[in-house]
């Protein structure tokens, strides 16, 4: 079947930059933001208005120890009832969000809003590695079923699947079988 | 599903009005271990209940249930307190609809009354695995069950309590202040599981976080008409409010297998080709639900439009 938005598991903020509501019932909120300033302190306000107790947390982009770090410490001090909010452009927000899921947090837990949704992270389905790729939003969505990325991990050639691991934190890519029909839409970079 | 018989070995008083009666295999082999939280169905006489399984779940030599005498005559609980040592039992295997989050870093273990079965079987496993725990017990005054148990097992993690506005209280309390990764679990009255689930949505809990054992006490809802297409023998036919799919079948002449009529025994299950049920049965499990390709006859309704079924 096509990708449909309803049975796809591709997020709306994963297609195109947008940002999902506060949760009116959460005790208390950690934002952390990658660049997002003024998404961040849009929620903000918003919490404020609620009276829920919540803190700012700006991440440096790129910087995987230090989010695995700031992740860490802020899942050990939480209880249930908190919601992890995560702003910032969609690869930085799937890496963090990958992380807390990993660490037990529920996807209604995290609460999600992205800036910029161009650079996908590839996830190859053979070797785990991540690739970053750039894909523009101009690009409709079933057209990265088409798109062929070359893994950084084990150099195979990769068809990116409309299809978000959110464990992995990426779209999955699979091995571009030479029996297959598809053409390369682009470069692979 | 087979049925098998257990004979009674051992009844005990365990509270006032509660009976705690051991089920054994009559030839004494193991019976099939069970998931914490399961509960088995027993004919009982007139009628068809279903019990939580509070004793050992691994390779056990016998099944143990607590059973509350309820008013009405109709009821099983009155039935079974009328065994003894000797009897035998008609039961099916036990089902698992309650069962413990393989995830959960820790679980938060609630219960009003006779509603402390199956968390008492959730507080065992939780103790064999090492798994901390919280129990949180309301009471009428000197009406616990199963209290030495509990302590033995949950030791300093369990709170009791005999009045509603301190275990509330309490409660609101001990909702704030859950790490991370733990789920909650809660057995008792509708209203009583309904009003804990409350506070803690209100806590800002993700359902997915609260689990609930709700068979036998509901009254359900009578619904609304929905129409059925019975594909074999070519006839469509509308089972309207306060009406079973069951019912309308078998005045339309078709004979469905059923015990309970209450959605927990499983005889009545039949296959849908079309449409999407509204399960209200506490007997298919949720990757069965999800499927949508049977459903209960005797409770369960059509979600919306039509159901096709091969009948
Ligand atoms: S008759 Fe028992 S589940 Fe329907």
């Amino acid at each position: 079947m096509a990708s449909g938005s309803h049975h796809s598991s591709v997020p709306e903020w994963a297609r195109t930059p947008t940002g999902q509501p506060v949760d009116p019932a959460a005790a208390s909120c950690t934002i952390l933001s990658c660049g997002a300033t003024s998404h961040a302190a849009g929620w903000s306000r918003e919490l404020t208005e609620l009276g829920i107790e919540h803190r700012i947390i700006a991440l440096r982009p790129r910087d995987a120890a230090e989010v695995q770090r700031i992740m860490t410490a802020e899942l050990r001090r939480a209880v249930v009832g908190w919601r992890l909010m995560l702003t910032g452009p969609l690869a930085e927000v799937l890496h963090a969000r990958a992380l807390a899921l990993q660490a037990g947090l529920l996807d209604a837990e995290i609460i999600v809003g992205t800036t910029e949704v161009d650079r996908i992270p590839v996830s190859c389905a053979h070797c785990a590695t991540t690739t970053l790729t750039r894909l523009p939003s101009s690009t409709r969505p079933r057209a990265r079923a088409i798109r062929l990325v070359t893994c950084a991990g084990c150099a195979e050639s990769l068809v990116v699947q409309d299809h978000l691991s959110p464990l992995r934190g990426g779209f999955l890519g699979v091995t571009h079988a030479p029996e297959s029909r598809l053409e390369p839409a682009g470069e692979p970079r | 599903m087979s049925a098998f018989p257990l004979e009674v070995t051992d009844v005990v008083d365990a509270a006032p009005e509660v009976r705690t009666l051991t089920l054994a295999r009559p030839d004494r082999r193991w019976l099939p271990s069970f998931t914490p939280g399961s509960h088995l169905v027993l004919e009982c006489g007139p009628t068809v209940n279903a019990y939580s399984l509070h004793g050992e779940s691994q390779l056990p030599d016998a099944y143990t249930i607590s059973v509350l005498r309820t008013g009405s005559g109709q009821g099983g609980s009155r039935w079974l307190h009328a065994r003894r040592p000797g009897d035998r039992i008609i039961a099916r295997a036990p089902r698992s609809l309650f069962p413990p989050m393989q995830k959960a870093s820790r679980h938060l273990l609630i219960a009003a009354g006779i509603g402390v079965t199956p968390i008492l079987s959730h507080l065992r496993a939780a103790a064999r695995w090492g798994h901390p725990v919280e129990v949180r017990y309301l009471h009428r005054p000197g009406r616990g069950v199963h209290l030495e148990q509990l302590r033995e097992l949950a030791a300093g993690s369990l709170h009791r309590f005999s009045d509603r506005v301190e275990f509330r209280a309490a409660l609101q309390q001990s909702l704030q202040r859950q790490p991370l990764g733990t789920h909650l679990y809660c057995c008792g009255p509708e209203g009583f599981m309904d009003a804990v689930r409350e506070m803690a949505a209100h806590r800002g809990w993700p359902l997915e976080r609260i689990h609930t054992e709700r068979f036998g006490a509901d009254v359900l809802e009578a619904g609304e008409a929905f129409d059925v297409a019975l594909s074999v023998s070519q006839r469509r036919i509308t089972v309207p409010p306060g009406r079973s799919l069951l019912e309308e079948l078998e005045g339309q002449g078709i004979a469905v297998p059923n015990l309970c009529r209450q959605g927990f025994c499983g005889e009545c299950r039949i296959e849908v080709t079309a449409g999407v049920p509204m399960h209200r049965d506490h007997y298919l499990q949720d990757q069965e639900r999800a499927a949508n390709d049977s459903l209960m006859s005797c409770v369960s309704r059509a979600a919306s439009g039509a159901l096709e079924v091969p009948l």
